[in-house]
């Protein structure tokens, strides 16, 4: 399946809330007339790249991540992520709009625990792993009370700049008591997760102005020793043999 | 903004609270109001007032799972309140939920608050449902009770210690059957303690019934001289009560009375735990 391109219908842009730095909500149009009720981001061309990318990949590995689809703006390169079904009533967890101090701080224990318990919570945190995504956040997951959405993957495959190294999902987990569960299920997703899904997506950006072969070769790197890079994200107990 | 009036006893006071609307699409700007975030009796909470039949109405199988959204973001309203003790800075949308213009209106009880509230943003709130709701989330009758009698205890153990033997204390009602335990018990008297509530109407009027019953069985039984019920009623000028409330109180007051009086039982109404212990010591310590 190739990653399709789509037009943005003049006039339909207004801002869109939290989760999307700079991101327009629009109504898209593709190429067989249809239209279709999206979020479109523009930046710099690598972020741009691993976003399709990411989204592409993380789909044929079975998160829920919004339809990826390229604008081609005389040349320019946006992306847009397309709503699935109408109407769509998810919302971001982002707390963003709570004072910072104590109001914030207790709001976000219990975001944290819903991100955290969310079915596909282990397989973003895999997900996350093996893409290098350092940017997941309580903004960038929407829920509709019943199934939850991964977006925004700008800052993954190396796009992070002076980010600190962290796989988030891993922090709350840590922060909300939850680190055991979630370590068991996310090292066994690592496990299952397709080696070769990377080459596929990499297939589907093969007649889009994109070069995929580093995203792609970026993957599977990490993939050689996912399991071992998420159990160093959480604490370890200490036995006979540490500290030798 | 008003001031909060918390401890005069003639007038009504202002609670803070805020309308919540709901934007079920993100950055649509269309927007139905869902629930209240109010800090009545200084207490923070969100409440939704939105209809479960208009949810399944407008959303069909989608609703569960947006119910359960919509508490969700209530509920980080509610954390977030309670932890600033102000409705002031909440002001911007939290997963969905957008917060309407911060108010201060009088009411007298917070399911009075969320009425106006209602009435005030609302099409879709359930009004009949409000005080049931309240209701349900209020500690049971039975925990109410048990915390009167705790303070009357107290009380009495300051002033007489030598009955504090007789509370918590019961019996057999009919021969062979369940234990059931009185506020207090003794050869002398045989007393329930109960509260008439000023929102639970229905569930004070069925308990103080009920330990009536259960006052005229002991006596019957055990041939006990006194047998009393003390009720533990808001003053007639409670500043906390509606109209509305103060006459159903009285009416209740008056009904409970005389059903105690055609079977020939005590009944007496406090309004403190230190009035409740002086009965106590009235009854059963002569």
């Amino acid at each position: 399946m190739q990653i399709k391109i789509a037009k943005i219908l003049g006039g339909s842009e207004t801002p869109a809330g939290d989760g999307f730095t700079g991101a327009q909500r629009c109504i898209l149009v593709l190429d067989d007339g249809s239209k279709r009720s999206a979020v479109v981001k523009r930046g710099p061309i690598g972020q741009i790249a691993t976003e399709v990318f990411s989204a592409l990949l993380l789909n044929e590995w079975g998160l829920t991540v919004p339809e990826p689809f390229l604008i081609d703006e005389s040349g320019q390169l946006a992306f847009a992520s397309a709503d699935t079904g109408y109407p769509n009533l998810k919302q971001s967890l982002g707390l963003e709009g709570l004072p910072e101090g104590p109001p914030r701080n207790a709001a976000i224990q219990v975001a944290m625990a819903i991100a955290c318990g969310l079915p596909s919570a282990t397989l973003a945190t895999a997900c996350d792993e093996a893409i290098d995504n350092i940017d997941r956040n309580l903004g960038n997951i929407l829920w509709d009370g019943s199934t939850e959405a991964w977006i925004d993957h700008a800052y993954a495959l190396g796009q992070g700049g002076t980010m600190a190294d962290s796989n988030k999902l891993c922090v709350m987990a840590i922060a909300i008591g939850e680190e055991e569960r979630l370590q068991r299920g996310a090292v066994a997703q690592a496990l299952l997760l397709v080696r070769d899904k990377p080459q596929q997506a990499k297939f589907a950006l093969k007649n889009s102005p994109i070069p995929p072969q580093e995203l792609a070769a970026y993957v599977e790197v990490r993939l050689s020793s996912l399991g071992n890079r998420l159990i160093a994200r959480f604490p370890h107990s200490a036995d006979l043999l540490s500290g030798l | 903004m008003n001031s909060h009036n918390t401890s005069s006893t003639n007038a009504i006071s202002h609670w803070p609270w805020r309308p919540l609307y709901w934007e079920p699409v993100s950055g649509t700007g269309e927007r139905i109001m869902v629930g209240v975030l109010h800090g009545y009796g200084n207490e923070y909470r969100a409440v939704r007032t939105i209809r479960n039949d208009v949810l399944d109405c407008l959303f069909g199988k989608a609703s569960s799972g947006l119910k359960r959204l919509i508490d969700h973001s209530l509920n980080i309203f509610q954390i977030a309140a309670q932890a600033s003790k102000s409705l002031e800075a909440l002001s911007a949308p939290i997963s969905g939920i957008h917060p309407g213009p911060l108010r201060a209106t009088e009411a007298a009880s917070a399911s009075d608050l969320l009425h106006t509230a209602c009435l005030m943003y609302s099409s879709l709130g359930n009004l009949d449902k409000l005080d049931d709701a309240e209701e349900a989330d209020s500690p049971q009758q039975e925990e109410v009770n048990r915390r009167f009698g705790s303070e009357v205890k107290q009380e009495v153990a300051k002033l007489r210690p030598d009955l504090i033997a007789g509370f918590g204390r019961g019996g057999e009602l009919i021969s062979g059957g369940m234990f059931v335990k009185f506020g207090y018990f003794s050869p002398l008297a045989v007393l329930h303690f109960t509260v008439l509530h000023p929102v639970r109407h229905s569930a004070s009027m069925r308990d103080a019934r009920a330990r009536i019953f259960e006052l005229q069985r002991a006596r019957e039984i055990a041939d006990i001289g006194s047998a009393a019920l003390i009720a533990a009623v808001p003053r007639e000028d409670d500043a906390t009560l509606g109209s509305k409330q103060r006459e159903q109180l009285r009416a209740n007051r008056i009904e409970i009375e005389r059903e105690a009086d055609a079977v020939d039982l005590r009944w007496f109404a406090v309004h403190s735990a230190l009035q409740g212990a002086e009965r106590v010591i009235e009854i059963a310590g002569a």
